[in-house]
């Protein structure tokens, strides 16, 4: 069973991708894959990070990267994140400058 | 039409029988027929005859045929299947019997053998079938022996001579009696590894390498495939070979009783270059190389010789990646009047790429220190690179930047304008003497903040969040003013120290804080590498990130005198 498992969803102009397991040095790759596939789809993207057990900073790079992109290229971005990721998001200081969704988990 | 066909029925019966005997003679198996009572040989075909003659016997009724089971227990006489049919009306399908034909060489039959009987039911002769495995057997040992080869020479990347010498054990005695793997190393032969399957004669290889040791220009064997890079087969060795190679009557007695049959050298070579040679030697099983055997020698060494050739590389690349890393974090840390600071530094991976973390500390001016410490995303070439900018960004930013954030702040400019689309994290901090201690004001940026235990034993935190560098034009970063009192102690640290994991475990703040808590009255140095311990053991698995610990300890005011 892979380590990190994506699912993209598009309605209304917008591609959400939900990500489950685990987001760290090794499935960076596989979760940007996903975000690129979801960019190309519409012009805001979601990711959904609820389902995430781990994320450790080299997978909230993930959220960086994609951040930086959709200022470079204009789409919208949108994190829904769990307690772990947020909690990075604010020590590095992400989390002021990508929108924030709080959804129940 | 019965009437009139008659003549010629029994015409094509005749060439039937012709035809028949002529596709018997020329099956793919052998076929025989014998008599029972007297156990004469009625008829065999080309094959059975062919099997005979190379196992010596022209009766083929097992007189004096060397069989043996899978476990190694010899067939008697009476034993083999086409005996068993005649004597005891047994039939016997596929039987493989291990043979050792005349030449010495070994082989697999694979035997069966059937009654015939008469009208009466009576036991009139018997029939065998017998098939030659040793080649299909030698093939699949072969297929299994590459398949063994190819995962141990993909394996083991960086101790090249382990694989080698790992290689020469798997050849025997699949492939060979003797493997020897010799490398050309600075104008000289060195044996890296034999394998035999009897160990006493290994030593006396080694003993016989030890007292000849192989003269680099002679013009056969070993030297002579170094020196050509081309491979050389010697189907049979015959005495006088081994004349031609010693003139010491007692070494050519010892190579006459190792008994060796048959030979290949083939050359260790990879992007044009012959780094050492393979032999191959036959003996006990006196099996005759061929032409094949010695393309599957020569890709053997190609194979092996790419695998040394990456090691190689590999090896030079952890070289230049330390010397780089080395570039990254200063070879010693200054002293500074009133502080100790000890400093830890693991680079994930063995060192196989350049990490992104990194730390400094540096004299300012009136007594001040600057310290940093950070974390680049990424790692290699590029995350070295925007290291090596953000660590002197910093010095340069620290002579005229009014406070620690705004030296943060021009790092994220210059990151930003240097074109990386990378990012880091990083703490920045002033220490300046105080009554009493230090004052110091530290900037964060995306990185977790620093730890202080103070000399009672409470922990405090050195540092507010600010945004990481590199991403963003505007970031939000704040300097933090407190005072380090003699006997509070400061710990900074990457997140490869609190993210490291042991399957879902994670090291945790709240381990360092106990660990840090512990460790903190011991001398910066033992302090640093105390939580570097504790990180290690954590977990049994490699780390997969780098991991940097700075610690800095205040001095007791008589201790700082007693130093000064």
């Amino acid at each position: 069973m892979s380590k990190l498992e994506t699912a993209t969803t598009t309605s209304d102009g917008r591609a959400t991708v939900v990500l489950t397991g685990t987001l760290d040095i090794s499935t960076i790759d596989q979760a940007l894959r996903e975000l690129a596939g979801a960019r190309a789809e519409a012009p805001a993207v979601v990711i959904d990070m609820r389902q995430i057990d781990f994320i450790d900073s080299s997978g909230l790079s993930v959220i960086a990267q994609t951040a930086r992109q959709a200022t470079e290229t204009g789409f919208t971005l949108s994190v829904v994140p769990n307690q772990q990721a947020r909690r990075l998001m604010e020590i590095t200081g992400i989390a002021s400058h990508v929108h924030i969704e709080d959804r129940d988990a | 039409m019965s009437r009139v066909d008659q003549p010629t029925d029994s015409a094509l019966l005749r060439e039937v029988r012709h035809w028949l005997a002529l596709a018997v003679e020329d099956l793919g198996f052998g076929v025989a027929v014998a008599e029972a009572g007297s156990e004469r040989i009625l008829f065999a075909n080309r094959y059975a005859k062919q099997v005979w003659q190379r196992l010596a016997q022209s009766d083929g009724v097992a007189e004096g045929y060397r069989g043996f089971t899978r476990d190694g227990r010899p067939y008697s006489p009476e034993e083999w299947p086409l005996r068993r049919a005649l004597r005891l009306g047994e039939t016997v399908s596929h039987e493989e019997i291990s043979v050792e034909f005349a030449s010495g060489t070994r082989g697999v039959l694979a035997l069966s053998a059937g009654p015939i009987r008469n009208d009466h039911d009576q036991l009139v002769g018997a029939v065998v079938t017998m098939y030659d495995l040793t080649d299909h057997r030698r093939a699949e040992e072969t297929l299994a022996f590459m398949a063994e080869a190819s995962a141990v020479l993909t394996e083991s990347e960086r101790d090249y001579e382990h694989m080698l010498r790992r290689l020469a054990h798997l050849a025997v005695p699949r492939l060979a009696d003797w493997c020897a793997i010799d490398l050309w190393e600075n104008g000289m032969i060195r044996n890296v590894g034999v394998a035999h399957v009897d160990p006493a004669k290994i030593e006396l290889a080694h003993e016989l390498q030890k007292r000849f040791p192989p003269d680099p220009d002679s013009t056969r064997g070993v030297a002579n495939v170094l020196r050509t890079g081309r491979s050389e087969l010697t189907s049979e060795i015959p005495d006088a070979l081994i004349d031609e190679a010693t003139p010491d009557p007692d070494v050519r007695q010892i190579l006459r009783d190792l008994g060796l049959h048959s030979a290949m050298v083939a050359p260790l070579s990879a992007h044009g270059e012959t780094l050492g040679a393979l032999t191959l030697i036959s003996a006990e099983q006196r099996r005759t190389y061929t032409a094949d055997d010695l393309i599957l020698a020569e890709d053997l060494g190609h194979r092996a010789a790419l695998s040394i050739s990456n090691a190689r590389l590999f090896r030079e690349q952890i070289e230049i990646n330390s010397a780089l890393q080395q570039s990254l974090i200063p070879d010693t840390l200054p002293s500074l009047d009133g502080l100790e600071v000890g400093a830890v530094y693991m680079p994930a991976g063995e060192g196989s790429q350049v990490g992104g973390d990194f730390y400094d500390a540096w004299k300012l001016e009136n007594g001040a220190f600057g310290v940093a410490i950070g974390d680049v995303q990424g790692k290699g070439p590029r995350a070295a690179a925007l290291t090596s900018l953000a660590r002197h960004t910093m010095r340069a930013a620290a002579l005229h930047a009014a406070s620690p954030a705004d030296v943060l702040r021009l790092l994220n400019d210059a990151a930003i304008r240097s074109d990386f689309k990378q990012f880091c994290t990083a703490i920045y901090l002033t220490l300046t003497p105080a009554a009493d201690g230090f004052t110091t004001t530290v900037a964060v940026a995306g990185h977790m903040p620093g730890m202080i235990r103070r000399a009672n034993g409470m922990i405090d935190r050195a540092g507010r969040p600010g945004t990481l560098l590199g991403m963003y034009e505007d970031v939000r970063i704040i300097d933090h003013t407190l005072h380090l009192y003699p006997g509070d102690a400061l710990l900074l640290f990457t997140d490869g120290v609190t993210e490291r994991r042991d399957g879902p475990r994670q090291f945790g703040e709240g381990r360092l804080r106990a660990i840090f808590s512990a460790a903190a009255d011991q001398e910066a140095d033992a302090a640093a590498r105390a939580v570097a311990d504790a990180v290690g053991a954590f977990s049994s698995s490699p780390a997969q990130d780098d991991i940097a610990i700075l610690v800095i300890r205040i001095l007791e005011t008589d201790r700082v005198e007693r130093v000064a």
